[in-house]
């Protein structure tokens, strides 16, 4: 598995790291630490008197940020292999950190960086403050959330996550997007909820066996999920209300019906509607 | 040894139901009976009359004991000393008249939990639960069970609460938590208070005599929806059965928890 952290030198990337580390260590995952320089154009903040963001600047912050990654990790055990270490006689497999700075759009930027090292998740902090920004850009994690090919977990700045609503519309469910939910879960010691999207009309046979599967899944692990059903009109009422519970972990699928409510240039709109952090499945 | 009746459909909320019924059968033992009402209106009409229709509606219901015999393979409930009974009529009609027959300590059912409050208020506004006589314990999720008990509702309705909790499930090895709701929907915000309230020497008396105490005895003020916070995650909440419109209806129906509602009636 290969996890993208996109980050920036603003607080909510910091704190977002330690999450990053435990998903690595928890799936064994490469993790590419991903800065963006700007391409020398002025940033919307510059008269204002803000910091623009030099290519030194970022690399220290990358650097400083690799540093910090490693010692997240016991190193007894850790799978990640320490910078400029050679020893090649040993078997124990290793996993990389790498720390690349590319330069241009954000929001282009990343996609290009997940899709040319084919990563199964990118990682991005952002600012609940005006519009979920990052690198004081208004609607990257927003974009970025809307483009990707692979799952995205969009961590919102000061939100404690209790509870992972997971948003099931269809049966057709990976294995390792079901992993993927029950390491959020993990990570963040939270309940799980399974919110099902209904028309109002009783639940379709195949979503319940689907929905009794997962929970036979989740209980051999001791997790209960707890089951919601959810008609498609109160969808946006539901997930407004659910913001204080943490992190919507939706499925997006071409099945979805998600796909249909929320499709790909409204995914701004959902994330936008709800204050916790959110996890899109792809 | 208590006598439970549970209702089965082959669906998901009655295998979450039966799910949960085993995992508390572990800690206070009850014998289960199952009980399926088939849908005799499912797909098509009944045919014709007389033999015909006797024909087809024996059919219907040995399709029946099958389905509800497999799902109760499934679900590994070995806890019924007795096979399911497959009887059809009107389901509520059937449901009561076997409870009356019978004589159950109580009744168990599934409900899958929805944002919703709709089928929710269809349930307890239906001739079964209004025509009731024992306590019913609906199921909404399976839930683990150390996450503890909830004995919930106004001021007035506690020590009756109390008296059926303890005498349909005294053995269960957990100090219940009491919440006691004032509905106020006018407050703005929620005041919530500990062991102040005039009750607490009544329900330590109520305790003390089966030689149990509460782990809480909590007093909340406000409206159903800020209320909602206390009763989203415990195991099981114990609560008077309410009519749809009440104040403690609105809140539990937002509750995705299991709900043990006791009736009206007094104990002996």
């Amino acid at each position: 598995m290969r996890i993208l952290f996109a980050a920036d030198e603003h607080r909510y990337s910091a704190d977002a790291l330690p999450q990053v580390a435990r998903l690595g260590e928890n799936t064994w995952a490469d993790i590419i630490l991903l800065g963006i320089k700007s391409n020398g154009a002025p940033s919307p903040s510059d008269a204002s008197g803000a910091k623009v963001i030099t290519t030194t600047h970022i690399d220290d912050k990358l650097g400083a940020y690799h540093k910090k990654l490693l010692t997240c990790f016991d190193p007894e055990t850790s799978p990640y292999q320490q910078t400029g270490s050679d020893d090649s006689s040993e078997t124990t497999i290793h996993k990389q950190i790498i720390t690349r700075v590319r330069a241009g759009s954000p929001s282009r930027e990343i996609l290009g960086e997940a899709k040319d090292a084919e990563c199964d998740l990118i990682v991005i902090g952002c600012s609940t403050q005006e519009g979920y920004t990052w690198q004081e850009a208004g609607d990257i994690p927003l974009k970025v959330a809307r483009d990707a090919a692979c799952s995205v977990l969009v961590i919102k700045e000061d939100k404690k996550i209790n509870k992972v609503l997971c948003c099931l519309d269809h049966d057709n469910i990976s294995q390792e997007s079901l992993e993927m939910v029950s390491q959020m879960i993990t990570l963040f010691h939270a309940d799980l909820d399974i919110v099902v999207l209904t028309d109002g009309e009783d639940v379709q046979e195949k979503i319940e066996t689907k929905l009794s599967w997962l929970i036979d899944y989740y209980s051999a692990r001791a997790i209960f999920p707890c089951i919601e059903l959810v008609r498609l009109k109160s969808l946006e009422t539901f997930v407004s209300q659910q913001a204080r519970w943490g992190l919507m972990a939706m499925w997006m699928g071409k099945k979805s019906i998600l796909e249909r409510v929320f499709p790909s240039n409204k995914v701004s709109r959902l994330l936008k509607a709800n204050e916790s952090s959110v996890l899109l499945l792809r | 040894m208590k006598d439970a009746l549970m209702a089965l459909q082959t669906d998901l909320a009655s295998s979450i139901a039966v799910r949960y019924a085993c995992r508390l059968e572990k800690l206070v033992h009850f014998k289960m009976q199952a009980l399926h009402i088939p849908d005799m209106d499912e797909n098509n009409h009944p045919p014709g009359s007389g033999w015909v229709y006797q024909t087809w509606e024996n059919a219907v219901v040995q399709k029946a004991r099958e389905d509800i015999t497999k799902l109760i393979q499934k679900e590994h409930f070995n806890y019924s000393s007795w096979a399911p009974k497959v009887v059809p009529g009107e389901r509520d009609r059937v449901i009561l008249e076997e409870l009356r027959q019978k004589k159950y300590d109580f009744f168990i059912e599934g409900l899958l939990h929805s944002f919703e409050p709709d089928r929710f208020f269809q349930k307890l506004d239906s001739d079964l639960y209004r025509n009731i006589s024992c306590p019913v314990l609906l199921v909404k999720n399976l839930v683990d069970l150390d996450r503890g008990i909830q004995i919930v509702g106004p001021p007035d309705t506690i020590s009756l609460q109390l008296s059926w909790y303890f005498m349909t499930w005294k053995g269960l090895p957990v100090e219940p938590d009491i919440l006691i709701c004032h509905f106020e929907p006018s407050l703005e915000k929620l005041t919530i208070s500990e062991n102040d309230s005039v009750l607490v020497s009544d329900i330590e008396e109520i305790f003390l005599k089966y030689d149990k105490k509460p782990a809480s005895i909590k007093t909340a003020k406000g409206s159903p929806e800020k209320l909602i916070s206390f009763v989203r995650d415990h195991a099981l909440l114990v609560s008077p059965l309410p009519r749809s419109e009440s104040q403690i209806a609105q809140m539990l129906a937002m509750s995705p928890c299991p709900i043990l509602f006791c009736p009206e009636t007094k104990l002996d």
